[in-house]
């Protein structure tokens, strides 16, 4: 018997799903694909259990954000993730370009901490709560809050022209 | 979502493309290869992992089984009253909520405590019973612990449960009202240490695993898991890091290591000794009344239910219930020799996407045509919740 059986179909559903978050977390195609590798070979490792009692994208999600903040700490903040000029601010065109804004983001993200990016990705990609969130990057709620609070006033002050598109977490959010 | 969620999944959009599966296989086997030469004995410690409670999920696809379907709606309308003393049915399942805002907070913690569905459709919940979402100190009111802290005996009569008041585990006879402790468990290991609970059949051997699974494998916690006799409180250490795979009605189990090795399955007496070794197998499922059959699907969204042979592993038949919608499912019992039952959650597809509401359903199947007999769906939402389940009957009791 496989003790595998079953993993090839689990990473064809979810592997879209889990380098997308990768690429948020990383800013980066090449390390996007190490995380979720590094991720998955975990997940692989303890196949069997995960595949009949747990849930083995929660796992490999967790992994994710863990590993993501460990290789920066590793390597160092200032050779994982080199400064760059924050884009000029000043207001975009009348007619929204979804790529212009994109690039504003990615260009903001990269300047930001791998944690206040994970509680980005967290709380605002995945939608997750703020308990789910301190669950996930093992700390505390008041951890996810300050992170949020700090990392939405980062982006603001990094990509001002989006700054309309950057408001506080839902109400029912802080509520959950 | 949130206009900055939208923009982010613009930048998501441009996540690279490619196939992870052999890649990551690849990895995992040189990392197997690695722990084995480095550490034989720490793999058989190596513990496993709970993955939240915060599942997952979906975009519904409606069931359409065949057979006698019960729809019971959404179980967490409101906060049930507590179990009476006494003349409580058989319960089909248990399962947490979790405190949503201050003012559930403020009435208490029921909001956070276990409730039982009962055959004859009433709802209690559990009164001093501790979630794994219970209420704390944080803003939110919930914390978070990696365990599952109940267990409903394969009938339903009887509950295994964690009382924060007293600090004990119990296990609970429903209709009776009476209780006996089989572990006492102080609150701060509950805290900072997983714990499950397993009980047989009809409730009379419970299992306590504390710390076999983990948050993260960087730290596994090797165990001795316990093994009681509920009616003598009689205990048993099991051998460390073993987790239980069922328990027979003499007391005998089925324990695998807590890791992913093969060949690890074994049949243990009362008192920890190996009797058997059971062939290898990708998972390990409830075990047919007469003991030479366990029922397994392999991994949890399949719609292919599998009989083996408990000994070789050989299959003694495959079964594909048709109409069976897609989830996320796993065997849960073989309470009749002809009827196995399986429950979970629905999902689209394989997706496993986040979202804020589950539907559930459980599903009565003839274990020698694979036909459905009888199902039941619901609702639980929020999407922090455990379920574990306990007799699962046909449509309007039973």
């Amino acid at each position: 018997m496989d003790r595998y059986e079953g993993f090839r179909e689990f990473v064809a559903a979810r592997e879209r799903a889990l380098l997308r978050t990768a690429f948020l977390l990383s800013g980066d195609a090449h390390l996007a694909e190490d995380l979720v590798q590094t991720a998955l070979a975990k997940v692989a490792g303890r196949w069997r259990r995960l595949a009949r009692d747990g849930n083995p994208e929660a796992y490999a999600r967790k992994i994710m954000y863990h590993e993501h903040i460990s290789w920066w700490r590793r390597r160092g903040r200032r050779q994982e993730y080199p400064q760059a000029d924050p884009p000029e601010p000043g207001a975009l065109p009348d007619i929204a370009d979804r790529a212009v804004r994109r690039l504003a983001l990615e260009r903001a993200l990269a300047l930001l901490t791998p944690r206040q990016r994970a509680v980005i990705v967290l709380r605002f990609y995945e939608d997750r709560s703020e308990a789910d969130t301190a669950d996930l990057m093992s700390c505390t709620v008041g951890t996810v809050k300050s992170q949020t609070h700090r990392a939405l006033r980062r982006l603001r002050e990094l990509a001002p022209e989006l700054a309309e598109f950057i408001g506080a977490p839902d109400r029912s959010e802080v509520l959950r | 979502m949130t206009h900055l969620g939208e923009l982010l999944t613009d930048v998501a959009d441009q996540a690279p493309r490619t196939g992870m599966a052999e890649r990551a296989l690849r990895a995992a086997r040189r990392r197997r290869a690695r722990t084995l030469a480095a550490a034989p004995v720490a793999v058989l410690l190596a513990a496993g992992v709970v993955v939240g409670g915060t599942a997952a999920l979906e975009r519904l696809t409606p069931p359409g089984p065949t057979g006698q379907a019960e729809r019971l709606g959404v179980l967490n309308a409101h906060v049930p009253g507590p179990l009476p003393a006494r003349g409580v049915a058989p319960a089909r399942l248990a399962y947490i909520d979790y405190c949503r805002a201050t003012a559930e907070r403020a009435a208490g913690r029921a909001c956070s405590e276990w409730r039982v569905l009962t055959s004859d459709g009433m709802q209690y919940r559990v009164p001093h019973s501790l979630g794994a979402y219970r209420a704390g100190t944080n803003a939110d009111g919930n914390v978070a612990t990696p365990s599952r802290l109940a267990a409903l005996s394969g009938d339903g009569r009887r509950i295994m449960y964690y009382r924060a008041d007293s600090e004990r585990v119990v296990v609970r006879d429903l209709a009776a009202g009476t209780e006996r402790t089989v572990a006492r468990l102080p609150l701060r290991t509950v805290r900072t240490r997983p714990v499950e609970f397993v009980l047989n059949r009809d409730g009379t051997w419970a299992g306590v695993e504390t710390g076999v699974v983990t948050r993260s494998d960087a730290s596994p916690h090797p165990s001795r898991p316990m093994l009681v006799n509920v009616a003598s409180g009689t205990v048993a250490r099991m051998p460390a890091g073993r987790v239980f795979d069922a328990i027979n009605p003499d007391g005998t189990s089925y324990m695998e290591a807590a890791g992913a090795d093969e060949n690890s399955v074994a049949k243990y007496d009362t008192g920890g000794r190996v009797l058997e070794r059971v062939a290898d197998r990708s998972g390990f499922g409830p075990v047919s009344p007469d003991g030479k059959l366990l029922a397994d699907l392999g991994v949890p969204w399949s719609r292919m239910l599998q009989t083996r042979d408990i000994r070789t592993g050989g299959v003694h038949a495959t079964l594909t219930p048709r109409g069976l919608p897609t989830g996320n499912y796993a065997v849960q019992a073989w309470p009749r020799p002809a009827t196995i039952t399986i429950a979970g959650r629905f999902t689209a597809g394989h997706q496993v996407d986040d979202t804020k509401t589950g539907r559930f359903g459980f599903y009565l199947i003839d274990a020698g045509s694979g036909r459905i007999e009888g199902s039941g769906t619901f609702t639980i939402t929020g999407r922090r919740t455990q379920i574990v389940y306990g007799a699962i009957t046909p449509p309007g009791g039973g």
